[in-house]
């Protein structure tokens, strides 16, 4: 690993893992299964190639399929959300960015970062940023 | 204009992702807190986590409690989330004796709490992740402020 690596894991620490390269395309997902996978009024991700991804305590490790092909991964002794895997992206895995180390940030370049399913966000709290804000994953 | 209190037409309910974890909330929470502590991070794996404190006679959850899982994430503090999904639904406070945090992501179809927007800010904001903001106007206080 690179002095650079992103690292991250669950709550308990009994799921780690490390990136050898910053994440892409950062996603603030405020549609229904993210707001109910994380607890949350939105999730956000970051894109990784599973070949830059190193994972230590696969056997803490549970998944839970939310929508056809799409698996959540999460932590079962803390239930801290880690990666989701989706079958129409093998070669990826979308971190989810909470769980990253210190509040690191995922090193994605300036552009790639925008809120996604902003249709289906609550609507009684508005981040006002000024990222892009897009209906379902934008085109 | 005071800002509006939604009023709630029955209870407000909420469950996890999967839909076996169930709850029924009959009050509106006292306050929400957008927390921003690495704990709150880390437990979602998301930015801050988004909670309103409840009287603990207000939530009702249904027949499913056998699925919930518990982990301490600070002395006392016990995080309730849903052993199948790993939807995080309650927070407990070892000395809040009558009152629950209920993580409002968990709420059906993001229906409104029911708090008066006075009672809702930012919380731990000295400890929110460097590269983004959500620059609302709401209150940020350090820690759990005063």
């Amino acid at each position: 690993m690179t002095t650079s690596a992103i690292t991250g894991g669950c709550q308990c620490g009994a799921v780690r893992y490390e990136i050898s390269e910053p994440l892409h395309d950062v996603s603030h997902c405020h549609c229904s299964m993210c707001r109910k996978a994380h607890g949350t009024l939105f999730a956000s991700f970051g894109r990784a190639r599973r070949d830059s991804f190193n994972l230590t305590g696969e056997q803490n490790v549970t998944g839970y399929e939310s929508s056809p092909g799409m698996v959540r991964r999460f932590c079962k002794s803390c239930g801290g959300q880690v990666v989701i895997m989706s079958n129409d992206a093998p070669e990826v895995f979308f971190v989810a960015l909470g769980s990253l180390d210190a509040g690191q940030s995922p090193g994605h370049a300036a552009g790639e970062e925008k809120h996604i399913f902003w249709e289906s966000k609550v609507d009684w709290y508005d981040p006002i940023d000024d990222l892009p804000k897009v209906t379902g994953y934008g085109e | 204009m005071p800002e509006q209190s939604k009023n709630v037409l029955g209870p407000v309910t909420g469950g996890c992702q999967c839909g076996a974890v169930r709850y029924q909330l009959t009050a509106p929470p006292s306050e929400v807190v957008h927390c921003h502590c690495s704990i709150c991070r880390r437990a979602h794996g998301a930015l801050f986590a988004t909670a309103g404190v409840y009287d603990k006679g207000a939530v009702i959850i249904d027949n499913s409690k056998d699925l919930l899982a518990a982990f301490e994430s600070s002395p006392g503090n016990q995080r309730l989330f849903c052993s199948r999904c790993g939807g995080q639904l309650f927070l407990m406070v070892g000395h809040w004796e009558h009152q629950i945090f209920v993580v409002l992501g968990s709420l059906d179809s993001g229906q409104h709490p029911g708090h008066e927007r006075a009672n809702e800010k930012h919380i731990f904001w000295e400890s929110r992740v460097a590269w983004y903001d959500p620059c609302d106007d709401l209150p940020k206080v350090e820690g759990i402020g005063t």
